[in-house]
């Protein structure tokens, strides 16, 4: 909702009031300034008037004027089509400085002196007008040859900004602006009365003689007046406004009625004469129409209330007269039409419902005399007599305030007065006044206020919430530590260790590519449960896996010269049902650590054994076991599952060197684990043996296709107790080994009761290689 | 004598020094000798020699002791010296990684609530009309459902717009008092420099029975939080409109970047807005079947937050993992 300084000021005296002061009081009632402006018209630019216009001896486009400029006449070379005799237009001087830094200087035009320009009004710093020069009229001030044009404040104004709530159509007019500045300020704001003052309309035919209404039960207010269509061009004070509030233009007659819209609040439509006409008479039907919305008809529709319409039925050159209706509709009423009507078919809307949905002036008289106001002020159109009127009664609606019910919620205690003063500024009545409780009539065209907490934001507003004293709250202490709360600590215990061990936190938006996450081999989302309104094509489904996402920002990061590159993300994905998990995954390519003296300037890439080292620092100890599913991602022979306890927690697995090719990325290795798995809980100490420590290896021939876990699988079955531990330490491959390999396993050895001797842990030695031998055929190297 | 002794103080290392001790000590050694002579001396000057023999013996013990302690710490400062690198040649580099900015400030957010007894709650990414809308007093037809352009299913579900509806949730499942906070994604259909489509949230909500929360609390836990977040900075209020609170209000700290004189940043005004709040709408209240409560809430931008506390001048750089802003987190 724009608004400019001048415009206000119709309606509410602000000449003692700084611009200053005044986008600050409306920051602080909840009517926030997005953007000030104001206009700055050069100086030396003056009034002047066209004394002679000829056609230039050497140049078709060119005239050469004669300008009246005060105190001399100029002769001025002008390039503008609508350029004429007679008109009042601003001149600037030679020595005036346009914007864009252009100075005016003397200047030969085609072999013609010219002293000065005739300016258009974007010359000057306004919005664009029409085209060619900018005609000035009296709209904006008596004028006066040589006043400087940035004397007329209407021109030279200030232009505010206010980014408007949803709930606050009353503020959508200059008027309703004032009406909030005067609650405020404490000075009062301007009634219609105050402007209207003649309200002899000059023609005395009545509106009967040429247009009829016939309506039904209506949910809206309607009125309607008749005006005699004269070529009639609105003055430069309505043109340049609506140019400030950037307005888009129509016809002449429209732009007026807005501009009172705008002004006052009402709605106000115009309609042709001719659409209606029937014979020597034109007729208006209004009824519900296929959606129950009141709807203005000929023989078809012609407008819906609130809503739009048709083009055909606006005024036109060929209307001897054109209709003015004023308009109001419950806004609650028009929303959930229109939503219902809207989920049948698409329908179009124009400026009236923005303003009607969110609640326009119920005043329809306020509207149409304004309107008539500034028809007999600016033109020589006539007024048919009378109105057609459908008024509906609005109900009036009372609350009932109690002070101290407002004092709690607002944590101080508010004076009677002070609520009632600022009330009744606002256009709110007081039926009942106690001490402490108040009933209150809201005022019409607050559609926003309904129940006591309304009214406490009212006083809020207008006591300002900077004057309002902080209190603490007291309340009573309570153990707040619930599962979220567990969620968050695990999450926060896993992300700084994986940061520690030199990992970057990264963050994807939770959708992705359908195709790329098929193409991955990822299961996608069911068709039925899918997004409608994706954003773009490429993130057209919810995420099913982190990867893609990760994968994504490793090849952008490559691009931009990284050479290693560390990510994880705790994120939400979904699987086809849509239900919702969390995953922990991390992905690392390229080289291992910086390359530095330690390695030569030469670091090698990550490998496997680096990469699960790593995982470990963050989730502890796990094992592993090779993995069977295969995708397009996966390395099928370096995948495995990652095991904590006997649960599966996720995979690790180097990525397919056919999608690292296409993707060129360097050795990329890729963890995904679910968040909900990875164990999080205390731990408990066991009793430990406090004897001594043996280790002993054996090393063994066994068949080279045999897996380590299959060996560990038969030894944990038969492991004697005092072997606390046993792990691979070497393996080795040969052509004279032929299909075997050679396998040093490494025991650990200690038992709970005592320090074991030589020849005890031989025997446990022996053991072990004859289970090896009996259940692995192995073989003692 | 005098010769070994000064053998003893001339040896150069370990090896040597035993060679002596072994020729002074030895069973073939020279105090051998010496002492072997003994027998050979008559009574009367045998004590006489013994003792003197013995204070040679004494003598040698010490001198050798003490050369070796001698040549023990030279040896020790030869090995260490064989260690000695050019210390300059090292500093480890881009070893550690670094948490997001945004989650990094979620975590600050999260900490000052929870250390000021609020609950953690969260709820489900996919949600239904009513708990995004309806049940914050947002029907269908209301004309701010403009201001949220939302995500929907084919299934009529719809991606959060906000994290309110956890409140919602919450709410239904524990009874008042509630002091909680929501904190996590939300999404709009919105794309530009910025708009992401995802960003974060953390909501406030406090509820008690009727007439004992009040503006003025919400105030005072809202400026303790920013200065908190923000340090020194000033904080006004602004009435607003939400639909899920009445009073409403905007908050905006002074413009951290021109100390409130007016910038780029804040669009020459000076402020930015950093919260919104207000008294919980008593139709919300409806909506989860509350009586006879009162309540305030409260809701964040983290993204918003982490860009002004970082000085990060692009938004949609938060969703990217670009490592050249990551890493300056490290």
């Amino acid at each position: 909702m724009i608004i400019t300084r001048s415009w206000l000021q119709e309606w509410i005296d602000i000449s003692d009031i700084t611009t200053e002061e005044i986008i600050k009081k409306l920051n602080s009632i909840g009517l926030e300034v997005a953007e000030y402006k104001k206009i700055d018209i050069p100086s030396k630019v003056v009034v002047g008037k066209v004394l002679e216009c000829e056609k230039h001896p050497n140049a078709d486009k060119l005239s050469v004027c004669k300008v009246d400029v005060g105190d001399e006449t100029k002769q001025i070379v002008c390039g503008a089509k609508n350029v004429a005799k007679d008109q009042f237009v601003p001149v600037a001087l030679v020595g005036a400085i346009l914007p864009g830094d252009f100075k005016i200087k003397p200047a030969k035009l085609r072999g013609v002196e010219s002293e000065g320009m005739i300016c258009s009004s974007t010359e000057i710093g306004l919005p664009k007008l029409e085209e060619g020069i900018m005609v000035l009229d009296e709209s904006i001030g008596k004028l006066e040859l040589g006043k400087e044009i940035r004397e007329y404040k209407i021109l030279n104004d200030e232009i505010i900004d206010i980014e408007l709530t949803a709930n606050r159509g009353d503020c959508l007019s200059i008027y309703g602006i004032a009406r909030e500045l005067s609650a405020a300020f404490d000075i009062s704001v301007k009634n219609i009365e105050d402007i209207v003052v003649d309200d002899n309309e000059k023609m005395q035919l009545g509106i009967g003689r040429v247009l009829h209404i016939k309506h039904e039960e209506c949910d809206s207010s309607l009125l309607y007046k008749v005006f005699s269509n004269k070529d009639y061009i609105n003055p430069l004070k309505i043109k340049v406004r609506l140019g400030f509030i950037e307005e888009e233009l129509k016809n002449e007659i429209e732009n007026l009625a807005f501009y009172a819209t705008y002004s006052v609040g009402t709605i106000l439509r115009s309609y042709g004469y001719n659409i209606f006409k029937k014979e020597n008479n034109a007729l208006i039907e209004i009824k519900k129409d296929e959606n129950f919305m009141d709807a203005v008809f000929n023989d078809k529709k012609v407008s819906v209330v609130g809503l739009n319409q048709i083009k055909e039925s606006k005024p036109s050159k060929d209307d001897p007269y054109f209709i003015i209706e004023a308009s109001y509709i419950d806004p609650e009423l028009l929303a959930k039409k229109y939503y219902e009507a809207s989920k049948k078919n698409k329908i179009d809307t124009d400026w009236v419902y923005y303003r009607s949905s969110r609640g326009s002036n119920p005043d329809l008289y306020m509207g149409m005399d304004y309107f008539c106001y500034l028809v007999k002020e600016y033109s020589d159109i006539d007024i048919f007599s009378g109105t057609h009127e459908i008024l509906k009664d609005k109900e009036t609606q009372t609350i009932n305030v109690n002070l101290d019910n407002l004092s709690k919620l607002i944590g101080q205690e508010v004076s009677h007065n002070k609520i009632v003063n600022i009330l009744v500024k606002l256009g709110f009545s007081i039926v009942k006044s106690e001490d402490k409780n108040l009933v209150i009539k809201i005022a019409p065209f607050r559609h926003d206020i309904k129940n006591e907490q309304d009214i406490a934001e009212e006083c809020v507003r207008f006591i300002g919430i900077d004057n309002i004293e902080p209190k603490p709250f007291r309340f009573e202490e309570k153990n707040r530590i619930n599962e979220a709360m567990r969620d968050f600590k695990k999450r926060k215990d896993l992300r700084t260790k994986a940061v520690s061990v030199g990992f970057y936190e990264t963050t994807n938006y939770i959708f992705a590519d359908k195709e790329k996450l098929m193409k991955y081999g990822f299961k996608t989302v069911k068709k039925e449960l899918d997004i409608i309104n994706p954003i773009t094509n490429d993130l057209n489904t919810l995420r099913t896996s982190l990867v893609p996402g990760l994968l994504e920002q490793v090849v952008n990061n490559i691009k931009n010269g990284k050479r290693g590159i560390r990510l994880f993300e705790i994120g939400t994905i979904f699987d086809e049902n849509r239900k919702e998990s969390t995953s922990f995954t991390l992905i690392f390519s390229g080289i291992k650590e910086e390359d530095s003296v330690s390695n030569h300037g030469k670091p090698e890439e990550i490998d496997f054994d680096a990469f699960i080292k790593k995982i470990s620092s963050i989730i502890g100890d796990f094992e592993l076991e090779k993995c069977n599913v295969q995708n397009s991602l996966m390395h099928p022979f370096q995948s495995a599952n990652i095991l904590k306890n006997g649960t599966v927690l996720g995979k690790v697995y180097k990525l397919h060197i056919q999608c690292q090719k296409e993707l060129e990325l360097p050795t990329t290795y890729i963890c995904e684990l679910d968040f909900e798995k990875i164990p999080y809980s205390l731990k408990e100490a066991k009793e430990y043996s406090k004897y001594q420590v043996a280790f002993r290896d054996l090393s063994v021939l066994i068949d080279k296709d045999i897996q380590f876990s299959k060996i560990k699988e038969v030894l944990k079955k038969n492991l004697p107790k005092e072997v606390k531990r046993f792990y691979p330490v070497d393996i080795y491959e040969s052509e004279k080994l032929g299909d075997k390999k050679s396998l040093t396993i490494r025991f650990v050895v200690q038992s709970d009761e005592k320090t074991l001797s030589e020849e005890e842990i031989g025997v446990i030695m022996h053991n072990l290689l004859d289970i090896l031998k009996t259940q692995m055929n192995a073989e003692l190297r | 004598m005098e010769e070994w002794i000064k053998k003893i103080a001339e040896a150069l290392d370990l090896e040597e020094l035993e060679r002596i001790r072994i020729a002074i000590f030895g069973k073939k050694g020279i105090l051998a000798k010496e002492f072997a002579k003994l027998k050979t001396l008559s009574n009367e000057e045998k004590p006489k020699v013994a003792k003197e023999l013995n204070e040679i013996k004494i003598k040698f013990n010490e001198l050798i002791s003490k050369k070796r302690d001698e040549l023990e710490a030279k040896a020790l400062e030869e090995e260490l010296k064989k260690d000695e690198i050019d210390v300059s040649l090292f500093s480890p580099y881009n070893n550690k990684g670094a948490l997001h900015p945004v989650q990094d400030t979620l975590d600050r957010i999260i900490e000052y609530f929870v250390s000021m007894n609020f609950s953690i709650e969260t709820g489900p990414l996919v949600e239904d009309d009513f708990h995004n809308f309806e049940a914050l007093n947002l029907p269908k037809y209301h004309p701010a459902r403009d201001m949220q352009d939302t995500f929907y299913f084919k299934d009529e579900k719809l991606l959060r717009t906000h994290t309110s509806p956890v409140q919602i949730r919450t709410m239904q499942k524990h009874k008042p008092p509630i002091r909680m906070i929501s904190p996590g994604a939300v999404f709009r259909r919105d794309f530009d420099l910025t708009h992401t489509p995802m960003f974060h949230q953390v909501e406030g909500l406090l509820v008690d029975k009727k007439g004992e929360v009040s503006f003025a609390n919400l105030k005072y836990i809202l400026s303790d939080f920013l200065h908190y977040m923000f340090g020194e900075v000033d904080i006004r209020y602004r009435p607003s409109f939400f639909p899920f609170t009445e009073p409403s209000a905007e908050v905006d700290i002074s413009c951290i970047f021109c100390n409130g004189k007016g910038c780029r940043v804040c669009s020459q005004t000076g402020w930015l807005e950093v919260l919104g709040c207000g008294m919980v709408d008593p139709n919300v209240f409806e909506a989860v079947g509350y009586k006879d409560v009162s309540g305030y809430a409260f809701g964040l931008g983290v993204e918003r937050f982490a860009m002004l506390i970082h000085k990060i001048p692009d938004l949609r750089s938060l969703f990217e993992g670009d490592l050249r802003l990551l890493e300056q987190f490290r």
